[in-house]
């Protein structure tokens, strides 16, 4: 369980984040939502060790793999796909074990053929298909996603989000998601934390009364929360 | 198609530069004004003689040991001041300085103040030091922080950082650094042995014997010369880092 404790954070002078108290439990999906620029990704940031809390205390993120999903997929331009899924296995293992682990995984993600291609020579979503590749090729602990499907458009956001959700039932990672979109964290989160706008404070805490296996966007009892937490949080 | 097309327009350039030069060379002494012709003949005589071999043998490792003297520390001082903003600032400074100043005086202070022999090679340090400093030095500054923090994330080995990050982001900065410094060593080697005439058998020797005799297309043929030299090189960078990228 990851526990972050009195958060504080400024910058030049301004208060991002007052007193944030979260807990997030072992292979759950937890979603922070917030209007844009509130701190959730300044948040995350600080989760992963990123940056430093200005005060306050982080607890279960130490010795853990972690996995970070970025706005962008931050991959190396100069290695093909299956290189950059490479780059992230431990040096130990036998790079023949580390090909086919590699070669598997970008067949998982729909991007066999392309093994040898290099990110510039692939389109956006599939960038963002190679880097969710690489979060999950690891097995992962804690999962960070900072609005990974948000440049995607809708047609690419629903089959990221699928993809996602057959990765993440097979290990079951702990997962923090940081997204503007209430769809998208009621598609996917077991909770969610809702936050005001600066200075950040959490103003509801929701649990998601559908499980993973029943969620989906024609659910009608989740259609009627998403219009609830938009007419009462958001707007 | 399309390069082929290319090229074809590069040979007519080419050839429409070598038309004009040879109408405007008409009717004037080669004294004055060489044609493309005479300049050739003057190449092949150039080439003949003895001293054609040892004098390009000479220019080309004097541009190499400075070349290779400034290199390195412009590496090791680069990676310094990646880190150490006070040595970025002070080499600014140093590099600004350097470059500020007209190449002739380095050349007059140099050969006033150093050891003969060494001067066009001190010489030619002090002008590609800060092109290759800055290349290098800016490099390492402009590595993508995200990346960098993908890195951490992931727990990369500082080896692996270097290797995967840092090394393939400089190369483009060495590739371009490289190839300026170099076109300019060959420049200011040249015009050092010049004014540092005393191993004859040198590329500057030899121009400033045919400046004695008035030899035009003599100084021609040297300086065509000089640019076919700077251009395999040139070229010979570009083909060792491509090759290095395919391999990657």
């Amino acid at each position: 369980m990851i526990r972050l404790t009195n958060i504080k954070k400024s910058f030049n002078n301004t208060v991002v984040l007052d007193n944030i108290d979260m807990q997030f439990e072992k292979g759950t999906i937890t979603a922070i939502l917030g209007p844009s620029g509130c701190g959730k990704t300044t948040l995350l940031r600080i989760a992963a060790g990123l940056i430093k809390a200005d005060s306050g205390e982080i607890t279960g993120v130490d010795g853990r793999n972690l996995s970070f999903l970025f706005q962008e997929p931050r991959l190396l331009p100069w290695k093909n796909a299956w290189k950059n899924l490479e780059i992230v296995l431990p040096d130990a293992l036998d790079i023949r074990i580390k090909r086919k682990m590699c070669f598997e995984m970008l067949e998982l993600v729909g991007l066999k053929g392309y093994e040898n291609h290099m990110p510039s020579e692939l389109s956006g979503g599939m960038c963002q298909r190679l880097a969710m590749a690489r979060a999950f090729i690891i097995q992962t602990d804690i999962l960070l996603m900072d609005e990974p499907f948000q440049s995607l458009d809708l047609k690419r956001r629903g089959q990221m989000i699928e993809l996602f959700r057959l990765l993440w039932v097979k290990q079951r990672p702990l997962v923090i998601m940081v997204t503007h979109d209430v769809q998208e964290a009621l598609l996917l989160s077991d909770k969610i934390y809702i936050l005001s706008d600066k200075p950040t404070g959490i103003i509801k805490e929701i649990y998601n009364p559908m499980s993973f296996e029943e969620r989906s966007v024609k659910n009608e009892r989740l259609y009627e929360l998403e219009k609830e937490i938009i007419s009462n949080y958001i707007i | 198609m399309k390069k082929n097309v290319h090229n074809i327009l590069i040979v007519v350039f080419i050839a429409a530069l070598i038309l004009i030069w040879h109408v405007l060379s008409l009717g004037r002494k080669s004294l004055i004004f060489p044609s493309p012709y005479e300049v050739l003949v003057s190449l092949y005589s150039v080439i003949k003689s003895q001293s054609f071999v040892p004098s390009v043998i000479n220019t080309v490792g004097s541009v190499f040991l400075s070349f290779a003297a400034a290199f390195i520390p412009a590496l090791i001082l680069g990676i310094i001041s990646r880190f150490i903003t006070f040595i970025y600032r002070i080499m600014e400074m140093v590099t600004g300085f350097i470059r500020a100043i007209p190449t002739v005086a380095i050349i007059l202070m140099a050969l006033l103040l150093l050891p003969v022999s060494y001067t066009p090679v001190i010489i030619c340090y002090f002008v590609v030091f800060p092109v290759l400093y800055t290349n290098i030095s800016e490099g390492l500054r402009n590595v993508d922080e995200k990346l960098l923090e993908m890195a951490r994330i992931y727990k990369f080995s500082n080896s692996k950082i270097i290797s995967s990050i840092y090394i393939p982001s400089l190369k483009s900065y060495i590739i371009a650094g490289s190839r300026s410094a170099l076109g300019l060593n060959f420049k200011v080697m040249v015009t050092a042995e010049v004014f540092n005439f005393i191993n004859h058998n040198t590329i500057g020797a030899q121009m400033y014997m045919r400046k004695i005799q008035i030899d035009l297309a003599g100084i021609m043929a040297w300086a065509l010369i000089v640019v076919v030299i700077s251009a395999v090189f040139d070229l010979l960078i570009k083909m060792l880092f491509r090759e290095k990228v395919r391999n990657d």
